[in-house]
């Protein structure tokens, strides 16, 4: 699975912003912490959910039942909003 | 809230990008580097340049959390100026979703002009008038690139009303096509009548006119050197200024300064205030020819332009204090564009159909024509910004603001300087107040 590439992103006080360029695809803007904004990185790249997991352990040094709950979490609302491509 | 109050609120897309800062008290505050303060009788106006919110304090313990959480204050040790870039190409993105199109056309009738001023940029471009061809041609291309509801059209030239054809010619093609339009004008006012008067009203939509007068009236005569003229031009200009008030068309008067009209200003501006009364519909603007960030061949020491710049904040001082408009700063805050050249919704139209991004050198570039009708994308060159801020920028609350482009040749020519910084300062306090003023005539 892999993030829409819609998106012109910047960091600004330690927030990942996103803004789409797509405003048929998603018309808005998302505000990602550090962790959320981690993941987003991570799927600017095909991967898995279980790579997402094991990433977010290794960098946060996390349990990997925090971790996917974290990831399940924020993977949920992409799909939501139709970021998603599986 | 108890203790403050909004006066203008923050920008929308701003504070979306930036969310809400959180307030925690165990961190340290301090004022944000984007803030203005000034003092209003017992309360202080903070306004921000970064989201354009202006806000009224009148005890400062109780507006402290909200004034966090808005980003007047900041972190002690947030490098604020490290976001404007980031923040700027986000606005951009923003405003590049949405279809691309104008609402802003300037729209040159004609190069030629009636009047001869020495100091005019335009010296030298190449003469030509719209014909009737390009003038329809005109009509369709708004109605293919249209966004919004309504065009938003300003004659220039040359002096516009050399062609008046041109805009009636477009005028009644927009009207025949039901596209909603309203007008305004920069002109040197000798040309308008009754009769064009008329139909300005009626058929152009015209809702307000730029007048440049170069001071008192025998230097205004002097340095505009008027064609075929009998009386002094600048009583029939004054003559003309009364037609369009009466009219109900609003008129702006532009006063160039310079070193040798700077002393007879205030008897100009006193001269129209007790002609003409205080009315909503006219108001001045001041413009140094030597100023900074213009393309200007004339030159003046750092004493005489230090002199001209206060002479013309006294002039906006006075004139604010007796309650005439007088033209300053927009409370913005961060905005996508800098000036008309970098703004997406913003298109010049030569006489011959040609198309560009900036009143001041549309003789050199243009980047397309009317004729294919399509959308004319500005190159990516325009959105690079010059970032080359002086220790003189260090300081400045309007650093957030002030991005030259690259490619103008204006901004290069020159860098900011204390005086010029002194004026804009100024300038924006005026502004504040003057927001502050008609707040609380709405309000109180």
């Amino acid at each position: 699975m892999k993030l829409l590439n819609i998106f012109e992103s910047e960091e600004i006080n330690n927030e990942k912003v996103m803004v789409s360029l797509d405003s048929e695809k998603f018309n808005g803007l998302i505000r990602a912490n550090d962790t959320a904004g981690y993941i987003i990185d991570c799927l600017k790249n095909d991967t898995s959910e279980n790579e997402l997991i094991i990433n977010m352990v290794k960098k946060y040094g996390i349990t990997e039942e925090r971790a996917s709950l974290g990831v399940s979490s924020i993977l949920k609302q992409l799909r939501e909003l139709g970021l998603i491509i599986e | 809230m108890e203790g403050f109050r909004i006066i203008r609120e923050a920008s929308f897309a701003v504070m979306s990008l930036c969310g809400e800062q959180k307030y925690n008290f165990t961190r340290q505050y301090r004022l944000s580097d984007f803030i203005f303060r000034c003092e209003i009788g017992d309360s202080s106006l903070f306004y921000s340049c970064l989201t354009g919110e202006l806000v009224e304090v009148t005890k400062h313990e109780k507006a402290f959390q909200y004034l966090v959480r808005h980003w007047f204050y900041v972190e002690k040790d947030l490098n604020e100026k490290e976001n404007v870039p980031k923040l700027r190409k986000l606005l951009l993105a923003l405003d590049k979703r949405d279809k691309p199109g104008y609402n802003r056309f300037e729209i040159l009738t004609t190069t030629n002009c009636n009047a001869n001023c020495s100091y005019c940029y335009e010296n030298g471009f190449k003469q030509m008038s719209m014909s009737k061809d390009t003038a329809m041609k005109v009509v369709q291309y708004i109605k293919n690139n249209l966004c919004g509801f309504e065009a938003n059209i300003r004659w220039y030239g040359g002096e516009p009303l050399m062609n008046t054809k041109a805009i009636d010619w477009i005028s009644e093609g927009l009207a025949n096509q039901g596209i909603a339009f309203s007008s305004k004008m920069i002109s040197n006012g000798y040309l308008f009548s009754d009769n064009i008067i008329q139909k300005a009203t009626k058929n152009w939509n015209l809702k307000n006119v730029r007048i440049t007068l170069d001071g008192a009236e025998q230097t205004h005569n002097k340095i505009k050197q008027f064609k075929n003229t009998s009386q002094s031009p600048f009583l029939h200009i004054m003559n003309n200024v009364e037609l369009l008030l009466s009219a109900g068309v609003s008129v702006t008067i532009r006063i160039n300064v310079e070193k040798h009209n700077v002393e007879e200003i205030k008897e100009v501006v006193d001269q129209i205030c007790i002609r003409f009364g205080r009315t909503k519909l006219l108001d001045f603007m001041f413009r140094p020819l030597s100023n900074t960030n213009r393309l200007s061949t004339i030159e003046s020491s750092v004493e005489a332009r230090r002199h001209i710049y206060n002479r013309i904040n006294e002039i906006k001082t006075y004139l604010f204090e007796k309650g005439i408009g007088v033209n300053s700063r927009e409370l913005t805050g961060l905005t996508p564009h800098s000036c008309s050249a970098d703004d997406r919704r913003y298109l010049l139209i030569k006489p011959n159909g040609e198309l560009a991004f900036c009143p001041e050198d549309f003789d050199v570039k243009q980047y397309g024509s009317i004729s294919n009708g399509e959308y004319c994308f500005r190159p990516s060159s325009y959105y690079e910004y010059r970032y080359d801020k002086g220790t003189i920028c260090n300081d400045c609350p309007l650093y957030i603001c002030c991005y030259p482009n690259s490619l103008c040749p204006a901004s290069k020519k020159t860098v900011c300087n204390e005086i010029h910084k002194d004026s804009i300062l100024k300038d924006l306090e005026l502004s504040i107040k003057k927001e502050y003023r008609n707040y609380i005539i709405v309000n109180n």
